[in-house]
């Protein structure tokens, strides 16, 4: 059985929600727990001590 | 919880059914579970004739499932049979409604008008020769402000 709103909590939009309760063909839902979105930080280019390259 | 751009749960819920109200919005799935599931299972073809007669879009994604819709401003409701199931056989049918409405109530409303007690939202019967499980789920919502509850028909066998 598919659901729909634990597909479209993570997106909350009305138009996700209806996609995805439209159609058999949607993405599919499963029950169970939410998917975690892992959070990645990016690169840290802030220089370490920021008035070095005014020192230069 | 708040969700994207400003809107609360409350308001996101308003927007997706504008003239639902908790106390009515999950008679329909309930009552599709018993004259369109219980009444026609295992009969795939029986489930969709029966949920085509109660007025909801029903798609075919292959000979052995259905997939059957019905979106209102005060409801949503669908039918699936063995869509996205572990389960040899499964009719489902689903709906939504305020985040007020306990799983507890909800559980109580369902299989008090089965007529049959439960454990844990899961009750065991047979008709047919074959067992199966009826068993209520609840998906919180969450930002939507909206529960999805499922009701469901299955058995290890087709």
């Amino acid at each position: 059985m598919r659901l729909c709103t634990s597909f479209t909590i993570t997106l909350a939009f009305t138009a996700l929600f209806l996609s995805a309760c439209g159609s058999s063909t949607s993405p599919t839902i499963r029950t169970g727990p939410q998917l975690q979105h892992p959070v990645t930080p990016g690169p840290n280019n802030i220089p370490a001590t920021p008035g070095q390259a005014l020192a230069q | 919880m708040a969700v994207a751009a400003g809107f609360t749960p409350e308001e996101f819920g308003a927007a997706l059914f504008p003239n639902a109200s908790a106390s009515n919005s999950l008679s329909r799935p309930m009552a599709l579970f018993q004259t369109v599931c219980l009444d026609n299972a295992p009969d795939i073809e029986a489930i969709a004739n029966a949920a085509a007669r109660n007025g909801l879009d029903v798609e075919r994604p292959s000979p052995g499932q259905v997939f059957a819709l019905e979106w209102t401003d005060t409801s949503f409701a669908s039918v699936q049979v063995n869509i996205d199931s572990a389960y040899a056989s499964e009719c489902a049918t689903t709906g939504a409604t305020a985040q007020t409405v306990s799983s507890e109530a909800v559980r109580d409303a369902f299989f008090g008008a089965l007529g049959t007690s439960h454990a844990r939202g899961t009750s065991m019967t047979s008709f047919g020769g074959s067992a199966y499980n009826i068993t209520h789920h609840m998906e919180d919502g969450g930002a939507l402000g909206v529960n999805e509850h499922a009701f469901m028909l299955q058995s290890p066998t087709p």
